[in-house]
């Protein structure tokens, strides 16, 4: 028998014949990707795929859950009802391991295949473990799912003293945590002040200050050489590289993530510390997208490849990803990304990218206000405010227009800045 | 983005402004935002407001409905 190729022009197909998306990852990104989907065709098969063991939940929430401040039921966000209302199938328990971009489609753990027009891959990250002697000992928690969450909530209501490691955006939501649950504890960091790539130590210490009020000591230039542990491999002790030695029934680990790239080994996809996307979220691959926490894109503010790990960027990328894989070109990324913190009396926010820039301007005004701007080639590329956001708004509209503020650093900094106190052209903005 | 629908408790005065005031507790049935969820816009409203004061915001437009709590510095209720 002969075979006969028929060739049918996609945008034929995409107009009389359904189309099928996959959608690797149920988190904010590939949720509101699928969600868009579904809007922009109503008639396409939608396949959603996660690992983990429940459809979407609010993980910026989950802190509050383990401090014993929220219940369990607000921080779900979709039940399984949410993706039948809407037919899209929700494969949960199910871990993509391979992808065969020549042959659309992923394989699961369990070998079962997916075929797909057009892939989303919104597959986030995973703690990086720190790799010292006992770290995997009973009672040392990583945070990410709300599962960790759980394990973190039960086991801190027990515990007596705590260590948290990591001193960043995760690292302070488990010391706060320890905090709310008034479980005395040390804060270990490297260096002399929490997140010493975006704050300088003035500006770190205002947290410190507020972590002291809650029964959690900042130990500076430390960090952990090895862990302790009982006759049950259950975490004691951590040791410093100093030989200090701080006892601690609980353990949090907040030093990074890794990306979750693994299931890319194979293919062609380009990738490095995540996936390489353009600013319409498509990859090297035509009907492959990545979303969220996983991209490195192409940012039109910054002019360069960058990664975001913030709860709005992932979910604007997963909505525009969508977009673009119906009709690409049709919408591109273009987001000033924030990220606040609420653990305190005052507020915390840092947006864009608060630790690039080869020049910065920061001024205190008072014991819980502060402000620092950072700055690449005379514009503003990030920032972190402390005690007062209402200059956000504006400092966001000088990052998105790429506003040239050279030369006018003090004037950022004025603490009732407006934007009309710009001079030349940052002033027509 | 939510499947949780039918939280807003009825207002008596559905056209007042909307407020916020302080929350201690949380009741399982309500719909809870983190801050980094909302709009520049209605952050900026609630930053303004809390912890106690009238919201600056459009209730048409905005994520916030009555009954919501926000997690910010304060938990907050929108009333
Ligand atoms: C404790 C905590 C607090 C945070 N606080 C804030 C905050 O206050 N503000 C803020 O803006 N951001 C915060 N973030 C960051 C924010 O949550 C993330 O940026 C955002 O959730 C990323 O969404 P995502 O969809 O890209 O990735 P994820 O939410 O990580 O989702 C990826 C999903 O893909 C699944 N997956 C991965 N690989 C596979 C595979 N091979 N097969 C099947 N499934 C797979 C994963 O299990 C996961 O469910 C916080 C994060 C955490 C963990």
């Amino acid at each position: 028998m002969r075979e006969i190729a028929i060739h049918i022009n996609p945008e034929y197909k995409r107009r009389v014949m359904s189309q099928s998306y996959v959608i690797v990852g149920d988190g904010i990104a590939g949720a509101s990707a699928a969600e868009t989907l579904r809007e922009e065709e109503p008639d396409a098969d939608i396949t959603i795929i996660t690992d983990e063991g429940e459809p979407l939940y609010n993980r910026i929430l989950i802190k509050e859950f383990a401090k014993g401040k929220l219940p369990e039921a607000p921080i779900s966000i979709h039940d399984e009802s949410w993706y039948d209302d809407r037919d899209v199938d929700l494969e949960l328990n199910t871990l993509v391991t391979d992808i065969d971009p020549e042959g659309h489609t992923v394989t699961a753990h369990d070998g079962t295949e997916y075929d797909y027009d057009k892939l989303l891959l919104a597959i986030g990250g995973t703690p990086t473990q720190l790799p010292v002697e006992n770290s995997d000992a009973e009672g040392i928690h990583h945070f990410w799912t709300f599962q960790d969450a759980r394990d973190i909530k039960e086991h801190i209501e027990g515990a007596d003293n705590s260590v948290v490691i990591g001193a960043g955006l995760l690292g302070i939501d488990l010391a706060a945590i320890t905090a709310a649950q008034e479980v005395e504890g040390k804060y270990l960091m490297r260096g002399k002040a929490w997140w010493r790539y975006a704050l300088s130590e003035e500006g770190a210490e205002i947290i410190h200050e507020a972590l002291r009020e809650r029964n959690v000591e900042p130990v500076f230039d430390s960090g952990v050489d090895y862990f302790e542990v009982d006759e049950n491999d259950r975490v004691t002790t951590a040791v410093d590289p100093n030989g200090d030695r701080y006892d601690a029934d609980f353990v949090g680990i907040a030093i990074g993530l890794n990306f979750n790239t693994e299931i890319l080994g194979g293919t062609d996809i380009e990738y490095d510390n995540g996936i390489y996307t353009d600013e319409f979220m498509r990859t090297n691959h035509d009907d492959i997208f990545a979303a969220g926490d996983i991209t490195e894109f192409h940012d039109l503010i910054l002019g360069d490849r960058a990664q975001n790990g913030a709860w709005g960027s992932a979910k604007e990328q997963g909505t525009i990803a969508a977009k673009n894989m119906v009709d690409y070109g049709s919408e591109e990324f273009r987001w000033v990304s924030s990220y606040s913190i609420t653990h305190f009396d005052f507020p915390f926010l840092s947006f864009g990218h608060p630790t690039l820039g080869d020049d910065h301007v920061e001024a205190k005004y008072s014991d819980t206000e502060w402000r620092r701007l950072a700055i690449k080639d005379g514009k503003i590329v990030g920032g972190v405010l402390i005690g007062d956001l209402s200059p956000q708004t504006k400092y966001k509209k000088l990052m998105r227009e790429q506003v040239d503020v050279s030369g006018q650093k003090e004037v950022l900094v004025k603490q009732d800045f407006q934007l009309d106190d710009l001079e030349g052209a940052a002033a027509e903005q | 983005m939510s499947s949780k629908d039918g939280q807003q408790p009825s207002s008596p005065d559905a056209t007042a402004p909307p407020t916020v005031a302080p929350v201690s507790d949380v009741p399982p049935s309500v719909r809870v935002h983190h801050f980094d969820e909302l709009s520049e816009r209605t952050q900026h409203a609630l930053a303004t407001a809390s912890p106690a004061g009238s919201l600056d915001i459009d209730p048409a437009t905005s994520r916030l409905s009555r009954g919501d709590v926000v997690v910010f510095t304060d938990y907050v209720r929108v009333k």
